[in-house]
């Protein structure tokens, strides 16, 4: 369970944007679809243990401006609940209770490390590029922590020469410990290339899988007191 | 008969020493009495706080204290209702509580931090007695109504760290049995203290129905039985067995491990404080014996010339150790009673034990047990010492002895 | 028929690395009845067989009879009870208990003996009559004086009517006119209860009491009746 969060804020950090190495916008682009309108994304959380699925969980996520994001739990296990991500901050709403509570980074893992981790990554804003190297028809793009807070300090990234679609990433730890191994699918949707999820191998607790899923994404209006800690306290969406 | 009036006689030889030893053997036994009177004043005490914190007898799931659990309530108890009902109907069971242990996140709003909780029955606070202070606010509601909002009990340095007082209003997050996440809304009732920083910093408590809300269940962790007369626990523990095989029953004795490392703890170290007393004693007397059976050579050469058998002489100085030890005895006895008393009287208060913020009154309990033992052994240690003493002197020779100055 | 017989009687003392003869060839009868005085200087040995008189030394050879019974020195036991019901000691500096009083230290042969109470009473009281120091049976020894001590002693050693009353130097720290009395008390109670009477001295004023006078000197006995 508390994989899916930290996988949503996975999502969340996805956020379309700034200018930053192609490889980066491109990517950004190619899952959420537009790199500068607020989108609603889709998103179903599979989690695997030892090949077998062990949860199933669904969400709808809101990517906005200004590093902002809500999610919305739609499973009926989860029914209710609400994350919402402004900049680095975190809060979490539970139907059973009227008070917004703000969780730290630490704490957004609520039991499991490595998916929360994932959490904080805006390929664009939390990664810089240090290093390319071309290998056959494969861009070897080794990825640097730009600010602090971001948890995985290293990541490197396979995408294709010519598309810059991205194909594999690898995402290590501070001490030089590879964390995750991440599969990107690419789908071809109304005429449009895009990633449809991503499957994802945990390298530190080797039994576990996560496929998240992206079903759709689509541009919509996100009124701006959807960002608001104290309405979203008060109301059911 | 005759022997003891010699023997004492014999004591009135020399005032002085007699006294000395008398003295000596007062004090070892006033020492004796006071370390073991307040090892049982503690043991007492533990052992009564032990039994009112969880019961005399804990039923619980067989494995509930042996492994730790991998979800909630995993190792639940169930039917608790109709198990409390069937307890009851037993005369010699006072009441039987109810209590859920678990853990998670509590949140201002702003902060969260984690806790370790008890969904408890209101009325064991009145049980719990001095072992949970209630500092500020009030104990849980009797009766907490279905549409009110549920109460939370915080431990002090808890509520300091949530920067709560008694009225405001925080978070409960938890798992459920399902695996699944829940909040509970709660307000502060009151906070209390344990005398434990470290498990202060950590305790909450609800009412058991507000757990059971907040995991999604009718189970319960365990459940506490308390016996009219605490004194039947053994009984009541294989009866209690007997009737529910399925169950885990574990005595109260089995979860207090503290009262159980005190008592081990003192026990070692009393015991042989007591011993060295002891010890001391014994050398006190020997040294006593010696000087004198010296000094009487010349006469036990007459009693000897007398026909005085060896082993009545010898006897001679064992009564006479015989009745130090018991006139000692008793002057330590009843010094010890006096500060046994005294101590009811007059408050010394004893510094918090290792761990705790809260001293305690010091008491020594008189027991007639220890004072029977105490007695005897040293009647025990003295007449052994005056025997050695005196087995050389009875083996000289009776013409040297007669000619001993 | 004697009561005590001693032949070939030998003892000596180590002193340093030598041994040092103290009885050679002693003979010697005892009768009941008689006062036997046995004198020499000091360091003649009549001390040490007077000791061996009253089963508190051993002889290292030599034959001793009580009655017609020989006697075994190996038995410490046997010896003790002996003393207990037999004999009766007076010791020169009278050796009473400083912390019983005079007729309870005369008592006391009669405590070991099991006497009861009433008879203990009784029996004292006669002897204390006797000796003429009834007056002071309640006084502990140390308000007493030595004559008076030593009449005590006398008594203590009576009392349980004795075949043997062993007396060493009885008369030493008594003045004449003490010494006269003890002597003349002595001589009469051992007539009346029928003990053999030997006492070790080297005052000549106790010679008309003697029925029988030995001379020590250098470890050999000469003498006889008197």
């Amino acid at each position: 369970m508390s994989k899916q969060y930290a996988l949503l804020v996975l999502l969340l950090s996805f956020t379309a944007g700034l200018h930053a190495h192609p490889a980066l916008e491109v990517m950004d682009k190619m899952r959420l679809g537009t790199s500068d309108r607020e989108v609603k994304v889709m998103t179903e959380i599979r989690l695997y243990k030892k090949g077998e699925l062990e949860s199933q969980r669904d969400y709808e996520v809101y990517v906005g401006s200004n590093r902002r994001s809500l999610v919305l739990f739609r499973s009926q296990a989860e029914a209710g609940q609400k994350m919402l991500m402004l900049d680095d901050q975190y809060w979490l709403f539970m139907p059973s209770s009227r008070r917004p509570l703000r969780i730290t980074p630490m704490q957004k893992l609520l039991g499991e490390a490595s998916s929360g981790d994932l959490s904080s990554l805006r390929w664009k804003d939390d990664y810089t590029v240090i290093s390319e190297k071309q290998e056959g028809q494969k861009w070897v793009l080794e990825l640097e922590a730009a600010r602090s807070g971001v948890t995985y300090a290293r990541v490197e990234l396979l995408v294709d020469s010519d598309s810059l679609h991205p194909q594999q990433a690898d995402f290590y730890l501070q001490s030089g410990r590879l964390a995750r191994e991440a599969e990107f699918m690419l789908e071809k949707r109304q005429g449009r290339l895009v990633i449809s999820g991503m499957k994802l191998q945990d390298r530190i607790q080797t039994n576990e899988q996560t496929l998240i899923l992206y079903h759709s994404s689509e541009p919509v209006d996100i009124p701006e007191r959807w960002f608001n800690p104290a309405f979203l306290s008060r109301e059911t969406l | 008969m005759k022997w003891l009036y010699l023997a004492w006689k014999n004591l009135g030889r020399n005032r002085r020493r007699t006294l000395a030893t008398l003295l000596l053997t007062a004090v070892a036994v006033l020492g004796i009495m006071a370390l073991s009177g307040f090892a049982l004043y503690t043991y007492e005490s533990l052992k009564e706080a032990s039994m009112r914190k969880e019961g005399q007898v804990i039923l619980s799931h067989p494995d509930y204290f042996q492994r730790e659990e991998n979800t909630p309530m995993e190792l639940g108890l169930g039917r608790v209702q109709q198990l409390q009902q069937e307890l009851q109907a037993d005369p010699g069971i006072d009441t039987t509580l109810a209590q859920i242990n678990f853990d998670g996140l509590v949140s201002n709003g702003e902060k969260s931090t984690i806790f370790m909780g008890q969904g408890v029955q209101p009325e064991s606070f009145q049980r719990q007695g001095p072992g949970v202070d209630l500092k500020q606010g009030r104990w849980l509601t009797p009766e907490l109504s279905s549409q009110a909002v549920p109460e939370v009990l915080l431990g002090q340095r808890l509520a300091a760290s949530l920067k709560v007082q008694p009225g405001d209003g925080l978070t409960l997050l938890g798992t459920t049995t399902k695996g699944v996440l829940n909040a509970l809304d709660v307000s502060v009732r009151g906070i209390i203290s344990t005398g434990i920083p470290e498990l202060d910093a950590r305790l909450l408590k609800v009412h058991l129905q507000s757990a059971q809300e907040l995991l999604a269940t009718d189970q319960v962790s365990q459940l506490g039985v308390y016996l009219q007369n605490p004194h039947q626990d053994k009984n009541y523990d294989q009866k209690i067995r007997d009737q529910y095989p399925e169950l885990g029953v574990t005595p109260w004795q089995e979860r207090a491990t503290f009262y159980q490392s005190v008592r081990n703890l003192y026990n070692r170290i009393f015991g042989v404080m007591g011993v060295i007393l002891l010890v001391m004693v014994a050398f006190a007397i020997f040294n006593t014996a010696s000087m004198s059976v010296m000094e009487r050579t010349r006469e036990l050469g007459t009693l000897a010339a007398l026909g005085t058998r060896r082993r009545e002489i010898l006897g001679l100085f064992i009564q006479e150790a015989l009745l130090i030890g018991l006139l000692g005895s008793l002057l330590g006895l009843i010094m010890a009673a006096g500060l046994s008393l005294g101590l009811y009287w007059v408050d010394v208060q004893m510094p918090p034990p290792p761990g705790q913020t809260d001293g305690y009154p010091l008491y020594i309990y008189w027991s007639p047990w220890m004072a029977g033992i105490t007695s005897l052994a040293v009647v025990l240690f003295a007449v052994l010492a005056a025997g050695l003493a005196t087995l050389k002197g009875i083996n000289k020779p009776i013409v040297e002895a007669l000619n001993h100055v | 028929m004697s009561l005590i017989t001693i032949q070939q009687l030998h003892k000596s003392y180590r002193v340093g690395k030598q041994q040092q003869a103290v009885l050679t060839g002693i003979d010697l009868q005892l009768h009941q009845g008689e006062m036997t005085a046995l004198i020499g200087p000091s360091g003649s040995g009549k001390s040490t067989l007077l000791n061996i008189c009253g089963l508190i030394d051993q002889p290292d050879s030599g034959e001793m009879w009580w009655q017609d019974q020989p006697m075994d020195f190996s038995s410490t036991a046997k010896l003790t009870e002996l003393r207990r019901r037999r004999i009766g000691f007076v010791f020169q500096s009278f050796n009473l208990i400083p912390v019983m009083s005079a007729a309870d230290n005369v008592a006391y042969p009669l405590w070991l003996r099991g006497d009861s109470r009433a008879a203990i009473k009784r029996a004292v009281q006669t002897v204390l009559e006797e000796v003429e120091v009834a007056e002071f049976a309640d006084q502990l020894p140390d308000a007493l004086s030595g004559g008076q001590r030593q009449r005590v002693a006398i008594a203590r050693a009576l009392v349980k009517k004795p075949q043997l009353l062993v007396a060493d130097e009885p008369t030493a720290s008594l003045d004449e006119e003490t010494a006269l009395v003890v002597a003349a008390l002595m001589k009469k109670l051992g007539r009346e209860y029928g003990c053999a009477l030997v006492i070790a001295t080297h005052d000549d004023r106790l010679k008309p009491w003697c029925d029988c006078i030995y001379q020590l000197h250098q470890g050999v006995l000469q003498g006889g009746a008197a």
